[in-house]
């Protein structure tokens, strides 16, 4: 299965900007993602779309850890 | 069954192709490498290509317009950037830029495209329905950013 994963930013002292990528591991809460320059923690994961073929689509929302 | 094939399988954009036909698209393809800051589109000109992520990640920028630019959005490994142009030959709809070292794409010119689409009308209906499943994903990835 491979996931395509929405991140969104909520939180932190400014605007981040939100994140898409492909990944061979479903995200869990708790771990860590980085988006461009900045680490992130997975804090919330949900089923965007069914799944299609191999692929199932997700939306994750992080917070910022390094500020 | 090559790296790139390999590749374009975990791609969504691709999903429901045969190995054939991912071989064919793979045939179509020209790798690019760049490096961090480096802009790959600029937004407001001529697209006439789409962008595939093999590795590394970029940043869309989006300038209002008062001049302001935000990046908007990271896309990483597997994703499509571009990929409008293929559809609508229209201008680019924000600037591009790498932000990791040796950031790997591969590219697809519009021409080899629609030609392809033309020519496998199997393939073409099937890449028609993932650009739109894709722009999908994305309008309601945008949707939950509000």
């Amino acid at each position: 299965m491979i996931y395509t994963v929405s991140y969104v930013v909520v939180g932190g002292k400014k605007k981040y900007p939100s994140g898409m990528m492909n990944q061979h591991e479903r995200p869990v809460v708790g771990e860590h993602v980085r988006l461009g320059d900045s680490l992130f923690e997975i804090t919330e994961v949900k089923r965007m779309l069914p799944p299609s073929d191999d692929f199932e689509f997700l939306h994750a929302t992080v917070r910022p850890l390094e500020e | 069954m090559s790296e790139l094939t390999q590749l374009l399988k975990r791609v969504s954009l691709f999903r429901g192709l045969s190995q054939a036909q991912l071989e064919q698209v793979a045939a179509l393809t020209h790798m690019e490498h760049y490096h961090p800051r480096e802009i790959i589109i600029n937004q407001n000109t001529p697209g006439d290509k789409m962008y595939l992520i093999g590795s590394g990640q970029v940043e869309v920028v989006i300038q209002d317009q008062r001049g302001q630019a935000q990046v908007a959005l990271i896309l990483g490994e597997g994703q499509v950037f571009g990929e409008m142009a293929l559809l609508d030959q229209g201008e680019r709809s924000a600037t591009v830029r790498a932000t990791h070292e040796n950031t790997l794409l591969y590219t697809i010119q519009e021409p080899s495209f629609t030609a392809l689409c033309k020519d496998d009308t199997t393939l073409g209906y099937m890449m028609m329905r993932n650009l739109a499943l894709d722009l999908s994903f994305k309008i309601r990835h945008q949707n939950f950013d509000y």
